[in-house]
């Protein structure tokens, strides 16, 4: 295993959060779609969910124009890439069945909390197909759109940020109007505290419990008056 | 138990403080090796100061820490959570037990304080703004409560290097915060190396004095030194003090004092046994100190819900941009609190704060172009619930402010800013003066409610509601003259939006704000020449945002939403729209927002140019309505 880089340190440090380490440099237009730029969102290229795909990122945002942001991780993750090819916008589809039950899209630690989300669903004979955006911005929205397609319609995001201007947005906005797919996020719904990492995914509800309950409930078509998340708060 | 004489405290006195500090290390080194985390050796080169402070010098209730005759402590260097939480636990206010769950998940003492605890009025961590609270503190001290106690603020040596310090040390001179002690902890370790001016406390010393404060060179583990100096600091009048001391990280652990790499580092667990026992074998009594009572001398105050007296008294017919509208209705408020303070970054005559000057200049603070430093100030001012207070400048210059922000969230802070400038159609001055990414800045922040009034009526309501609510607030207000929207009589509440154009054949929902609001009105106008009629909405408050209504509003005209905001893409309006209707099945939402970085040029002409005008919203109604 090796340490990835994702800011977050949920056990002290310099109290470095990075939930809205996006909106941070916000909306910076105009510069060529990059990884981790992020106007106004997310900062990261994407979730570096290992490091292969972490060195491909700064070899990018090396040779890019204009502003560059790499979120990075405090917690060692497991390398999930082999030497893949990886494109600024082009998402990877890391997990998928024949009959996939939903789409998760995670980044950095989430994406791994939805491997392991995926473990435990297996069980219960419910696949679901795991999306890594790589690229926050620009978002690869035709591949989450034909992921959706072939998921029945159902996005489920889970994201170590705040609500807002984070993955889930981003995607609700990139998906809007498209008939027949809803999208369903699980992020930090209020100011943490301290505790030992794991603790803290399962309080701020993004662990692969949640993870896997979201799953579950998502059904579909929306019932009218549903609560539509799952462990967190309605956007304001 | 021992009281403490003030000037020249006694032999014995000065070997309990020096024992306190002892054991204020042990706790540190104990805590952090339970947590396996922590900053042992940030704690230890202040342990005499945090002694010294706490034991002798500062005056305080020790079962109240809250209370307003209090001296205030700042723990600017927040690293050093454990040794603050020990202090607390030799005074009585913690067990010493709990001191070893030390940022367990269940325990209120986290990584760096946070005011889950009585005794910590600003959250820190993020280095470089303790400082700035402190001046608020001092400041309200000193010209609104007009009381005795008096702040201290321990930083590092490293955060010095955060140019927020600075703002600070000026405006604290500027404004004579006698009352104002500032400890440097100069222990020469930052986090992965030195700190730059090492041990050279002499340049410390003169760029202090520089910036017009008092200062004391002192041996930051000489009790007697430290007790002296502030002595001597509370003596000196008119200007405020920096106790300059010389420290080592680590100090009283052998082979880690004064040595790198052990920043944040808990001691080994093999090691801290001995460890602990050299440092007890120090301890010559097992005497406790008695803080200080204060001098109880400040105003008991009340800040509660502040009714809006008289309705505003604007007219249809009147144009009035919503900046001034929020200054008259910043006047108008101050009259009816006395604890209603405001502060701006210079740019009164813009944001129209001068006209709180005017009629309350008492309670208007300057804070000059030092926005991060007046966000602090801010925070620091409603502590304790000692003001309502509001600061205002350029939006666009709140950015500058994110990470002040950021932090006032984690400190549950009350306070209200207000962003003047928004968007594009500020026309000539050009981007950089354009604060096209607020909306997506305060989104992010925990229990903030945004207030995005399009005219006069609803932008002193929402001063109002702001000075009510808890939470931070965040108030954002265009340049160009709007005209009345509103009647004098027309109610508003936080998360309510306004349907403000109907019909029962509305083809489509537009959602504008501000001058876009405005631009909708127009396109309605002209839409409705044409046989075509759309709903409007102002959302009021675009967090939290009114989503009923304009999931209802949506499904009423057939599903479809138009947003159209001064504001980049990215975080704003349509966004936060898109996810409230994420969930709902054929709703279509088409964002009309600024998409590049925009150009000097007259306000019309921009709106037109970056696609938010009157004739875009009609081209996008069209469109729409094609689709």
């Amino acid at each position: 295993m090796i340490p990835v880089v994702r800011v977050y340190r949920s056990s002290g440090g310099r109290g470095v959060w990075p939930s809205n380490s996006t909106s941070q440099i916000p909306c910076v237009p105009g510069l060529p779609p990059h990884p981790g730029r992020l106007p106004n969102r997310r900062d990261s290229p994407g979730s570096f969910d290992d490091g292969v795909a972490t060195e491909k990122a700064v070899e990018l945002a090396a040779n890019t124009k204009a502003v560059c942001f790499i979120q990075t991780s405090r917690p060692e993750n497991a390398i999930i890439c082999n030497n893949e090819d990886f494109q600024v916008g082009q998402a990877k589809v890391v997990l998928k069945s024949k009959d996939d039950h939903a789409t998760v899209i995670g980044g950095g630690v989430t994406l791994h909390e939805t491997f392991a989300a995926a473990e435990l669903l297996k069980k219960e004979k419910i696949n679901i197909r795991v999306l890594e955006p790589f690229t926050i911005k620009p978002l690869d929205r035709k591949l989450i759109l034909d992921s959706a397609g072939a998921t029945k319609g159902r996005i489920l995001t889970v994201e170590d940020h705040y609500y807002e201007d984070g993955i889930g947005e981003a995607v609700s906005t990139a998906v809007v109007g498209e008939p027949g797919v809803a999208v369903t996020c699980l992020a930090v719904a209020q100011v943490p505290r301290s505790g030992k990492p794991a603790e803290l995914l399962k309080m701020f509800g993004i662990d692969k419990d949640a993870i896997a309950q979201a799953v579950r409930a998502l059904s579909p078509r929306p019932r009218e008056g549903m609560e539509c998340r799952v462990g967190g708060s309605i956007h304001s | 138990m021992a009281t403490a004489n003030d000037a020249r405290p006694d032999t014995e006195t000065l070997q309990v403080l020096q024992d306190t500090a002892h054991r204020l290390r042990i706790h540190s080194i104990r805590a952090t090796c339970s947590s396996s985390s922590g900053h042992p050796t940030s704690c230890c080169s202040a342990a005499e100061i945090m002694s010294v402070l706490f034991f002798h010098a500062m005056r305080y209730k020790r079962t109240e820490p809250e209370h307003r005759d209090n001296d205030r402590f700042v723990l600017s260097k927040g690293h050093a959570a454990p040794i603050l939480y020990a202090t607390w636990a030799e005074i009585g206010d913690i067990r010493q037990s709990d001191l070893l769950s030390l940022r367990k998940i269940h325990c209120d003492l986290e990584g760096h304080p946070t005011p889950r605890l009585s005794f910590v009025d600003v959250a820190t961590g993020s280095l470089g703004q303790g400082l700035g609270a402190a001046c608020g503190m001092a400041y309200t001290g000193k010209y609104f409560d007009k009381a005795s106690y008096r702040v201290f603020c321990l930083m590092g040596d490293g955060e010095s290097s955060e140019g927020s310090v600075w703002e600070a040390l000026a405006f604290a001179s500027h404004y004579s915060l006698d009352n104002l002690v500032a400890i440097f902890d100069v222990n020469r370790l930052g986090q992965s190396g030195t700190a730059p001016l090492e041990h050279c406390t002499d340049i410390y010393q003169n760029r202090c004095e520089a910036f017009g404060w008092n200062t004391y060179l002192v041996d930051g583990h000489d009790v007697e030194a430290l007790c002296q100096a502030f002595w001597q600091a509370a003596q000196v009048k008119n200007k405020p003090t920096a106790v300059i001391a010389k420290t080592f990280k680590g100090r009283g652990i052998p082979n880690i004092e004064d040595a790198e790499n052990w920043h944040g580092k808990p001691m080994p667990k093999e090691r801290a046994d001995a460890i602990i026992k050299l440092i007890e074998s120090q301890i010559q009594t097992n005497k406790n100190l008695m803080p200080k009572s204060p001098v109880e001398d400040s105003p008991q105050i009340s800040i509660s819900s502040i009714k809006m007296t008289s309705p505003p008294t604007y007219k249809g017919g009147d144009k009035i941009a919503t900046r001034k509208a929020c200054g008259l209705a910043l006047a108008k408020l101050g009259h009816a609190h006395e604890r209603v303070v405001v502060l701006d970054g210079d740019t009164k005559n813009s944001t129209f704060s001068e006209l709180f000057k005017k009629e309350h200049p008492e309670r208007f603070i300057e804070c000059f172009i030092a926005e991060q430093n007046m966000v602090s100030v801010a925070l620091g001012c409603a502590t304790r619930g000692r003001t309502i207070a509001f600061a205002c400048t350029f939006a666009a210059f709140l950015t500058r402010a994110f990470d002040q922000i950021r932090m006032g969230a984690i400190s549950q802070t009350n306070i209200n800013l207000i962003g003047s400038h928004c968007g594009v159609s500020i026309g000539e001055d050009g981007p950089s003066q354009m604060a096209l990414e607020d909306l997506a800045m305060f989104r992010s922040i925990p229990n903030c409610t945004i207030f995005y009034p399009s005219d006069a009526v609803s932008t002193e309501h929402a001063v109002y509601l702001a000075a009510n609510t808890k939470g931070m607030c965040f108030i954002r207000t265009s340049r160009p003259e709007t005209a009345i929207i509103y009647t004098a009589q027309e109610n508003f509440e936080i998360g309510q939006a306004k349907v403000v154009r109907h019909s029962v054949n509305d083809k489509v929902t537009v959602i504008g704000s501000g001058i876009t609001l405005h631009e909708a009105l127009a396109a309605a106008d002209d839409l409705s020449q044409q046989g075509i009629s759309i709903r409007v909405i102002d959302p009021f408050t675009i967090k939290p945002l009114d989503t009923a209504t304009i999931i209802s509003s949506a499904k009423a005209t057939g599903g479809r939403v138009i947003t159209v905001e001064d504001h980049y893409r990215e975080g704003g309006i349509g966004e936060a729209v898109c996810a409230a209707v994420s969930r709902e099945p054929d709703i279509l939402v088409h964002q009309l927002a600024v998409t590049e970085v925009p150009r000097s040029g007259k306000p019309s002409e921009l709106l037109d140019m970056f696609g938010i005008s009157a004739k875009h919203i009609i081209e996008a109604v069209k469109y729409t309505l094609m689709n």
